[in-house]
């Protein structure tokens, strides 16, 4: 096969056995790859309602057929599993050279399950499968452990996944951190954590072939060229912090826990502020024209040392929803975040919930461990990330994320809990951005921009952004089905600018890289595809309509002030929205997924199980 | 003639690796950059920032490589290019070691010496680099933007962390020479830099 290596690798931690499957060129262009992939192996390989924590669960990684090649922005791996945080599907894709590592072993994607014995880590030495004693990198942090296993396997040409403190305690934040990039949402690390997994370590050696080599390069110069354009220059100059002045302005910045659109400290923590003042470099993944990541290091004050890769999430959810305004502390605190491996943007929203109920009395200082935590509190916020890795006093509590700590604490803190179906939410102020506010309501895999490019609708006036109408499920649905194509194929979101027509355009890249005919139809069908089977895998787990919500913020308390006063997302126009998405899809009113649908899907297995 | 080489500007460069991409497709045609003669590298201390750079032959006036070899299988073009004679080169790594840049590697199949050739004066890491971090110089432009300059400190840096080349042959799973048959004092003394 060309593009594909055509074969996934099972591993399995208790019995200490791997076996290799292969994958036949129909599954290959039916799935894709990434989380097209991911999906469709949570559904073969997990049962039904297990514990997302025990050894029943599965820990995927997959790449996509561009994975390793010369195809832009195209070093990315999909991570998937049952998640501890929603209960649903969860899955997040990381990029960099892990990505190419994993590839170059021979290997589409990796499937682990089972748990071993105690603490272990893989190393995967192309066609050669170790299972490798932790005891030297357990319980040491992200980077350390990195470090520690390329000093054992004496290579640091060797690439490492790995887990910090918080996935070894079970933290349902948890991430899994591989060259300083990491596949953050849905605590796939916890998961990771619960196999007694501490790390993966890749050495691959082999070849990538593609089908038309020269004519790829030919195109993939030709995009080289137009990613050194305008439509990638904010990633390229400030990176993705280039959006909290474009969202302060336009009363898009979720701020103290989503009681504010605009920050007034916005300025200090703009991407502006940090290019002038903090960015010491500019880091590129493996085959990435474009180059986004932001070191940024702090030289002097009580955070002096603090250094960590800046993107727009991570400031957004430790800064502005928390009040902090500060930029090295944020800094601080987004290196803690690294350093423990929790993913920063579940983290901040848990904070920025907790700030607000002890400003609403309904936490009390002696609940919370004897800190203050008022909204910008700099010294209690650092404290609580430590207390979250270790599940220390209030830390244990935080640690189970926005939902189960509100279903705890009670006392109307539900109302503010800021997350869907368990995930935290990203920094895009939903309430005028009606569209995005659909997508995210149902996403597969929770609350997240990144599953459905609505907001750009929205942001682009394609539709008209502060009224609920009937229309967007259709502009949800249609970017749903392309961001499942991104995902899957695996390519960065922001190449996308230099694509003029994407679905004919990587439909082509598809066929040079893996000789597969591909219309651009299919491609799209694929996305479609995708999106259903991760839907069904949902429903198997017990998903029903009143699962795709929004907080009870976002339809209750309107944006108090700036240029989108007033605006909310009423539970009517939800509603409405939903009807209208359910339909476009195909899909029951009740959101269910009827039988002839997954068969025009050539999903007749899923048709026979859960159709209706 | 002035010879040229392929040098890298690290403030451009961010360490993608299309370079070794394009190098492993235009020798090999295929994406492998274990195959790639040129050497794209992140100094990867994770915490402290990070410098990226590749690195190409630097065509040495009297080069160190071909001079440890101990079969003759490398000689200097008139260019100043490398050659190999694949026949007689059976991969025992001491080229590897003699060069201070880092810039010779082994083929992972078949054992033998790789370094660049420049590609007919066109190169193709020069002509696909996105950044325009990689620049077909004489020596004097690569001296003057102090890229040679860096391009070793880094190489030498990173040489240190894999405790010195050997992690560059033994990666592959060669035999290879106990390195006790190195004499790094020795190699050292041989190397003229570059004018």
């Amino acid at each position: 096969m060309f593009g594909y290596s055509g074969k996934i690798l099972l591993v399995d931690l208790t019995a200490k056995k791997h076996m290799v499957e292969s994958v036949s060129e129909e599954f290959c262009k039916k799935y894709i790859g990434g989380v097209g992939f991911s999906a469709r192996f949570l559904l073969d390989y997990t049962s039904v309602k297990i514990d997302p924590l025990s050894p029943d669960n599965i820990l995927t990684f997959v790449t996509g057929p561009f994975t390793g090649t010369l195809v832009p922005c195209s070093g990315y791996h999909g991570m998937g599993a049952k998640s501890p945080l929603t209960h649903f599907i969860g899955e997040s894709t990381s990029s960099s050279f892990w990505s190419a590592e994993l590839k170059r072993t021979g290997h589409d994607a990796l499937i682990i399950k089972g748990r071993a014995e105690k603490p272990s880590y893989l190393f995967i030495d192309d066609d050669e499968v170790y299972f490798k004693d932790a005891k030297n990198v357990w319980g040491k942090d992200c980077f350390e452990a990195e470090r520690l296993v390329k000093e054992e396997l004496e290579d640091v040409m060797v690439r490492v996944a790995t887990i910090g403190l918080a996935a070894e305690n079970l933290v349902p934040i948890a991430n899994v951190s591989n060259d300083g990039k990491r596949a953050g949402r849905c605590g796939l690390g916890a998961v990771m954590g619960s196999k007694n997994l501490k790390a993966v370590a890749l050495r691959g050696t082999k070849t990538v072939n593609v089908a038309n080599i020269e004519k790829l390069t030919n195109v993939c110069s030709e995009l080289y060229e137009k990613a050194q354009g305008p439509t990638t220059s904010n990633y390229r100059i400030l990176g993705t912090p280039s959006d909290i002045l474009v969202f302060n302005e336009a009363a898009n910045l979720p701020t103290r826990n989503w009681q504010q659109a605009s920050f007034e400290m916005a300025e200090k923590v703009s991407g502006e502020h940090l290019l002038e003042n903090y960015v010491t470099n500019i880091v590129a993944c493996s085959s990435c024209p474009i180059a986004c990541d932001h070191n940024c290091a702090v030289t002097e004050g009580p955070y002096a040392g603090a250094a960590a890769i800046i993107d727009y999430e991570s400031l957004f959810a430790l800064g502005p929803l928390c009040g902090v305004g500060n930029f090295p502390t944020i800094l601080k605190a987004i290196e803690l975040c690294d350093y423990y491996g929790l993913d920063t943007n579940s983290t901040g929203g848990v904070i920025a919930w907790a700030m607000e109920c002890y400003t609403k009395g309904i936490l009390s200082k002696s609940d919370i461990d004897g800190l203050e935590l008022d909204f910008g509190r700099e010294d209690a916020y650092i404290q609580l990330i430590h207390k979250i890795a270790h599940r220390e006093g209030i830390g244990d509590l935080l640690a189970q994320g926005s939902k189960k700590a509100a279903e705890k604490i009670g006392k109307g803190s539900e109302h503010f809990a800021m997350h869907i179906k368990g995930l935290e939410l990203p920094g895009y102020d939903i309430r005028r951005l009606k569209s995005a506010a659909l997508g995210w309501a149902v996403a597969a895999r929770g609350g997240d921009p990144n599953r459905s490019g609505a907001y750009d609708m929205d942001i682009a006036g394609k539709v008209d952004r502060l009224k609920a109408e009937i229309g967007p499920g259709k502009t949800v649905a249609e970017s749903e089905d392309w961001v499942a194509v991104f995902d899957s194929l695996i390519l960065c979101k922001f190449i996308n600018g230099c694509f003029q027509d994407f679905y004919s355009e990587s439909s082509q890249l598809y066929t040079l890289v893996t000789g597969i005919e591909m219309k651009p139809s299919e491609l799209k069908s694929a996305g479609e595809r995708i999106i259903n089977l991760k839907k069904a895998y949902n429903i198997r787990e017990g998903w029903a309509r009143t699962d795709d919500n929004l907080p009870p913020r976002v339809m209750k308390d309107p944006i108090p002030d700036g240029t989108a006063k007033g605006s909310l997302v009423t539970q009517e126009e939800l509603n409405l929205m939903l009807d209208d998405y359910y339909k476009v899809r195909g899909w029951t009113k009740q959101g269910i997924l009827p039988k002839q649908k997954l068969i025009e899907l050539q999903l007749e297995g899923l048709a026979k199980e859960y159709g209706v | 003639m002035k010879r040229k080489l392929v040098s890298c500007d690290p403030t451009k460069c961010n360490g993608c690796g299309i370079c070794e991409l394009a190098c492993s497709k235009e020798k090999e045609k295929s994406f492998n950059s274990l195959f790639s003669r040129i050497h794209s590298t992140r100094l990867q201390s994770i915490k402290e920032p990070l410098s990226s750079i590749a690195i190409a032959c630097v065509l040495c006036e009297d080069p160190p490589c071909v001079k440890y070899c101990p079969r003759n299988c490398l000689s200097s073009n008139e260019n100043g290019t490398i050659r190999i004679d694949a026949i007689k080169c059976n991969g025992c790594g001491l080229c590897v070691a003699a060069c201070e840049f880092g810039a010779i590697s082994l083929d992972p199949e078949k054992k033998t010496a790789l370094v660049c050739d420049l590609c007919n004066d066109e190169p193709k890491c020069v002509e696909l680099c996105p950044k325009d971090a990689l620049n077909f110089a004489t020596f004097d432009e690569a001296i003057q933007k102090s890229e040679l300059e860096n391009s070793k400190l880094i190489m030498q840096e990173f040489m240190e962390a894999q405790k010195h080349p050997k992690t560059f042959y033994e990666r592959e799973g060669f035999l290879p020479v106990s390195s006790s048959n190195i004499d790094e004092e020795n190699i050292r003394k041989m190397i003229k830099r570059p004018k």
